[in-house]
């Protein structure tokens, strides 16, 4: 589950401001290929990576494309029994196509051709629109969504909604797109990441020769972004949101994560009637702890001070055995998470965005088993220095109406 | 040449366990694979259960495994347990290096602990509740209804796998107790692993959870289908449309799934069937027999019409033959549903546990498809019976 959080939650995009991703990979026009082989079934799932921030004044134009190419890539899959997702994380435009690997070179591609997006229709355009407006009214008008963008605002600000923001969806028109494509794309910022029944050469093989990039994107009309910070409407919140988060950048993640883990642990045992959340956020901006906590609204008081007073308690109690029953129990997480190709592909694919390099995944796995009770007393104490974004969600109060 | 299909079948149910070598162990190794996937399967279900005791299988095997998933929950094991009509399974998933610990838990709780009162209670409520709570799902109504045409209602697979409220309800803790010292046994289980394993020692480990005893003949009581179309009221806002057609224990398998699809394929959504909901089709093999299941959902005032592009699916597809690249086409895509129906380990570990079942060996996941050709489809598809059909939904009076 909190290995499930850390991967989950890394959803918030890049939105505008000049923020570099992951380095992409000087002068290289093939991409970078992992395969994990898997060959207990004919399967293959081929997840294709392109490291982008959306350009200064286009938040969502990455999501919005993969919005416009969904159905017809979606279709052409599922001609050979496959499935197609989309994912925008904060690193990276996401399309992941998972089917028998005796058809590799056909989903190969048909992911190619994600790389080389036609103007769209009208039609088309508007129901990309609709859809992208939709995500964006969710994220905001419910709490759980609303805490998190909060947080996330506060020690990300350029790490802004996938969904983009109401300005910048203006600016989709059919014309616009392949321009902002162009700024988006080159080859050398592609990643694969292959599980199944293949092979590296045969992976290689049917992703060579993508689609050139731009010679000269063509200059984009704005530069720059407006971000709402503040609250576009009260969120729906039948109890109480109470939330802090700590910027934990440039520690040692599988630290991070077992110190998040823990943190959780210790609120749910002190609040049994509060539902909490405890996420590692992990992307190129940085990474943080997020502790989210739903609470009914007799006990907000004890959940403020319960969360307030959180991480000095954990500090007091923390040891050994403790750390390594987490830091276990998060290895275990992992396997069992990524027990199908699409999954494992997801979860090598989210590391090597982050940290372009092929064995990422193996060596938090590993960072796991070594890490002592030390290493997360320094997590903790770097965010016990740190003044927290915080959160709250008041209830809303039903008045019956009055005839 | 129906009425010789059927009497086939009927022969083969009466008489299915005899013609099975079963070994009842078997394990797939495959490296890559991230966790192991056990499931213990025990040839237990509606048709030991007295008429008044529907659930119990269900309640007894909930009962006997709560008190262990917070020990498996501390080793980070997952279970699962599965309810069918000739089989429950215990389904385990887990890290490479607990699996062995993970079904010694297992077997130690099912063949050994004896079960406490008040988890039957706390379990017998839940399941009450569950249950209730579906209760207004038209989905469940309609599998309720077909289950009791296709078996017959006085057939124990004709009642409700798991019971209703109110027979789970009426179930008694020393009813509970003695099911399980009598059904939940060795003899009765089979046992299948998937993952990064060495075959022999996993084998061995299997082995070791069942003991020395022998299998115990497989022993299902035959059924008849109603083979007619049967109205029920249901007050819903669509109608739902379920045909099930039969076929024999020594039939072309592969084939009759094959006939499912392309049965789900021709009633499914395009722009001349715009007004279908939904469709779901699902082949069953079991000891003795097989069924092929196809179920729509449309609007109630289509609902005749429906019905009968139902019953005449299969006449449709031997009449009229497909060109050969559509054909292909169809081959192609179904080729990869098989495949990705078992993505996850778990799911072939249940594949696997089936296959003891029906066929008394594990040979593989996925059975070649290269010579299903047009024409032993369509002989596969001549050679099934009039399908049984339950139309459920509102009726003019509604």
């Amino acid at each position: 589950m909190y290995f499930l959080a850390v991967m989950m939650t890394l959803l918030g995009a890049a939105d505008s401001l000049l923020v570099s991703v992951a380095p992409a990979r000087a002068q290289v026009e093939e991409p970078a290929v992992v395969v994990h082989r898997q060959p207990a079934v004919g399967i293959v799932a081929l997840r294709l990576s392109v490291l982008a921030n959306d350009p200064p004044g286009y938040a969502g134009a990455g999501h919005m494309i993969q919005h416009l190419l969904y159905s017809s890539l979606r279709d052409r899959v599922a001609r050979v029994g496959g499935e197609l997702q989309i994912q925008r994380t904060s690193d990276a435009i996401i399309y992941t196509a998972t089917g028998p690997a005796s058809e590799l070179t056909y989903l190969a591609e048909i992911l190619k051709s994600a790389l080389s997006p036609k103007a769209p229709t009208t039609d088309a355009l508007l129901s990309a629109e609709r859809e992208l407006r939709e995500e964006r009214l969710s994220e905001w008008e419910t709490a759980q969504g609303h805490a998190r963008s909060m947080l996330r605002a506060q020690l990300f600000p350029p790490d802004v909604s996938a969904a983009g923001t109401e300005r910048s969806a203006t600016r989709f028109s059919s014309s616009a797109l392949p321009r902002i494509w162009s700024a988006l794309y080159s080859p050398d910022r592609v990643s694969v990441v292959a599980v199944g029944d293949v092979h590296l050469e045969d992976v290689r093989s049917a992703f060579a020769n993508l689609p050139e990039a731009a010679s000269e994107p063509e200059l984009l009309p704005i530069s720059r972004d407006s971000i709402v910070l503040g609250s576009l409407a009260p969120p729906q919140a039948t109890r109480g949101w109470v939330g802090a988060a700590y910027l934990a950048s440039g520690l040692e993640p599988a630290a991070v994560t077992v110190a998040t883990r823990l943190l959780g642990d210790y609120l749910r045992r002190r609040l049994p009637t509060v539902q909490v959340d405890s996420e590692h956020w992990w992307t190129h901006h940085g990474q943080a702890i997020a502790l989210v906590l739903a609470v009914p609204e007799p006990d907000l008081d004890l959940a403020r001070r319960a969360l307030g007073t959180a991480l000095s308690s954990l500090l007091d109690d923390l040891n050994l055995l403790d750390v390594t029953e987490a830091a276990d129990a998060i290895r275990s997480e992992m396997l069992f998470y990524s027990r199908t190709p699409g999954r494992m592909a997801e979860v090598i694919g989210q590391f090597v965005d982050r940290e372009g390099d092929p064995n990422a995944t193996d060596q938090f796995y590993a960072a796991l088993d070594s890490l002592d009770d030390d290493d997360v007393r320094e997590v903790l104490e770097h965010a016990f220095e740190l003044t927290p974004a915080r959160i709250e969600i008041p209830p809303q109060t039903l008045h019956p109406r009055v005839q | 040449m129906k009425a010789v299909a059927l009497a086939a079948i009927l022969l083969a149910q009466s008489f299915g366990s005899d013609s099975h070598a079963q070994a009842r162990v078997g394990v797939l190794s495959e490296p890559g694979t991230s966790v192991v996937a056990a499931e213990l399967l025990f040839s237990v279900g509606p048709g030991d259960e007295d008429e008044y005791q529907s659930g119990l299988t269900y309640l007894a095997a909930r009962s006997v495994v709560a008190p262990i998933e917070p020990l498996l929950d501390s080793i980070g094991a997952h279970l699962n347990v599965l309810p069918e009509k000739d089989a429950i399974s215990f389904s385990l998933v887990s890290a490479p290096d607990v699996w062995e610990e993970a079904t010694g838990i297992l077997s130690t709780a099912l063949f050994r602990d004896p079960p406490d009162s008040l988890t039957v209670i706390r379990e017998r409520a839940s399941i009450a509740a569950e249950l209730q709570g579906r209760s207004a799902n038209p989905a469940d109504a309609a599998t309720r209804a077909i289950d009791r045409a296709f078996f017959g209602p006085d057939h124990p697979w004709g009642r409700p796998t798991v019971g209703t409220p109110e027979s789970v309800r009426r179930l008694q803790f020393g009813e509970v107790e003695s099911f399980l010292r009598e059904n939940f046994v060795s003899s009765r289980t089979f046992a299948a692993a998937v993952g990064p394993l060495d075959p022999a020692s996993a084998t061995a480990h299997l082995e070791s959870l069942l003991g020395s005893a022998q299998g115990a003949p497989l022993d299902y009581p035959p059924f008849e289908p109603a083979e007619r179309s049967i109205q029920a009221a249901y007050n819903s806002i669509t109608t739902w449309v379920t045909a099930s057609f039969i076929f024999p224990e020594d039939a072309d398998e592969e084939a009759m799934r094959f006939i499912g699809y392309l049965a789900a394929a021709e009633l499914s959504f395009s722009p001349l069937q715009r007004s279908i909901y939904n469709v779901e089709s699902e082949v069953v093999t079991r000891v003795g027999s097989g069924e092929i299941r196809l179920q729509i959902v449309v609007p109630p005032e289509e609902s005749e019409a429906w019905e009968e592009r139902v019953a005449g699916v299969l006449t449709r597809l031997l009449d009229s033959p497909m060109l050969p690249d559509v054909y292909a086409g169809h081959l192609r895509r179904y080729a990869g549903e098989q495949l990705m129906a078992l993505a996850a380990p778990e799911d072939r570990a249940h594949a696997a546990a089936r296959r003891l079942l029906v066929h008394g060996q594990v040979d593989g996941h996925i059975p070649g498809l290269e010579g299903l050709t047009q024409e032993r489809v369509r002989q596969a598809a001549a050679s099934l019976a009039t399908p049984t059909i339950v139309v459920l939904g509102p009726t003019l009076d509604d």
